[in-house]
């Protein structure tokens, strides 16, 4: 079988995928094919590639997208990007903080014989989009603490921890420096009692509120 | 792979028009569509660490994910209250009809990578019809490389169809 004769037989099968072929070309491929198990192979991939084709519709325009689509895309994929680095980042730090006063409390129950504090998670509210926060309480005999751990803030900001009490009192729980390359854990105290503690805020100096929580 | 700006960039320049064809087909609305697209990139970067290139082309791989998000984006446009849904009697996408403009989309994309010769002998012949020697006298050339380019041009068509991730096509 020379190289010239499967051009011809290719020529066949490439039809016979296609289109019926005439009888005297039909016979002949049949019984090349019933020799030769490479043009059978090929036969039938191009038998199952053309069984697809009726599928597309190939004059259907190519339709552009926005070529603003582009650039939205590399930026919600970007934000993504930075909010899921943010917030693993905050789950680790929150791991540390919570063995951090799990110890304080076993150290508490040895100094005394009164229970350990105990973390109460508290909800957060206006948090901006690209900061992820985890805030808890803890109760103490003269006070309340909070334990706030924050990521993506803005780096060098000064921010102030204020409480409200039930009477609309505004307590000071102090300051903390922001930084935006890892998440910080402040613990902050304030002097009003958590039954009398209603809410807490953390804001710049100057006032802007950035985040708050009903306790 | 979609790590950085860069990646992002390259991925939608590779596979974004096509993705955006094919959440068109299905969802009918250029917004709908431009929104699918952009929940796949955002869903496939979530994924990332899944991500096989050993076992599936990035195409492969977006257009399964795009696939879940159509049908996802479909489900919640019937459950819409008729009054409010605009764009008449959606049924909700099934995974049938997902698959067949996959299909299509796929099969399109690949026609158009070939060459143009074997592209137009394939079109002429399974799409409208023609003879192979009606085709020839119009290009002025002989029958056998009319046939000739249809053997090829199937060829090509089934292994960039296997390239981006078909296995059933013989
Ligand atoms: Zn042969």
């Amino acid at each position: 079988m020379s190289a010239n004769d499967h051009d011809r037989w290719r020529e066949l099968i490439g039809l016979a995928a296609l289109a019926p072929l005439d009888p005297a070309e039909d016979a002949e491929l049949r019984a090349h094919l019933a020799d030769c198990s490479w043009c059978r192979r090929d036969a039938e991939h191009l038998r199952a590639m053309a069984a697809l084709l009726p599928a597309a519709d190939p004059w259907s325009a190519a339709v552009e997208p926005d070529p603003a689509l582009r650039e939205r895309i590399v930026a919600a994929v970007g934000d993504t990007r930075r909010r899921d680095t943010r917030r693993d980042r905050l789950q680790r730090a929150l791991a540390v903080a919570a063995a951090a006063v799990f110890l304080v409390g076993v150290g508490a129950v040895l100094n005394r014989p009164a229970p350990g504090p105990t973390l109460e998670e508290v909800a957060l509210a206006d948090v901006p989009a690209d900061v992820a926060a985890d805030a808890a309480l803890i109760t103490h005999t003269g006070g309340t603490e909070l334990v706030l751990t924050v990521d993506g803030l803005q780096d060098g900001q000064d921010y102030v921890v204020t409480f409200v009490s039930d009477a609309g009192e505004r307590v000071s729980a102090g300051t903390f420096i922001g930084v935006d390359d890892r998440p910080v854990v402040c613990r902050m105290n304030a002097a009003v009692l958590r039954n009398e503690a209603s809410a807490f805020e953390v804001a710049t100096p100057d006032g802007r509120l950035v985040m708050r929580a009903d306790i | 792979m979609l790590g950085d700006d860069a990646g992002v960039r390259a991925a939608y320049d590779a596979h974004g028009a096509e993705l955006y064809r094919f959440c068109l087909r299905l969802l009918g609305d250029r917004g709908a569509a431009e929104d699918a697209v952009q929940e796949t990139f955002v869903r496939a970067w979530r994924a990332a660490d899944r991500y096989d290139p050993a076992r599936a082309s990035l195409r492969t791989w977006l257009f399964a994910i795009a696939r879940n998000v159509v049908i996802d984006a479909s489900r919640v446009r019937a459950s819409r209250p008729p009054v409010a849904a605009q764009d008449g009697d959606h049924e909700p996408t099934t995974q049938d009809a997902v698959d067949r403009v996959l299909l299509a989309c796929g099969l399109e994309t690949a026609l158009r990578e070939i060459s143009t010769d074997q592209r137009h002998a394939i079109m002429e012949i399974a799409y409208r019809g023609r003879t192979s020697a009606d085709v020839a006298r119009e290009l002025g050339t002989s029958d056998s490389t009319v046939r000739s380019r249809l053997f090829y041009g199937l060829k090509a068509l089934r292994t960039t169809m296997q390239q981006m991730g078909w296995t059933d096509v013989g």
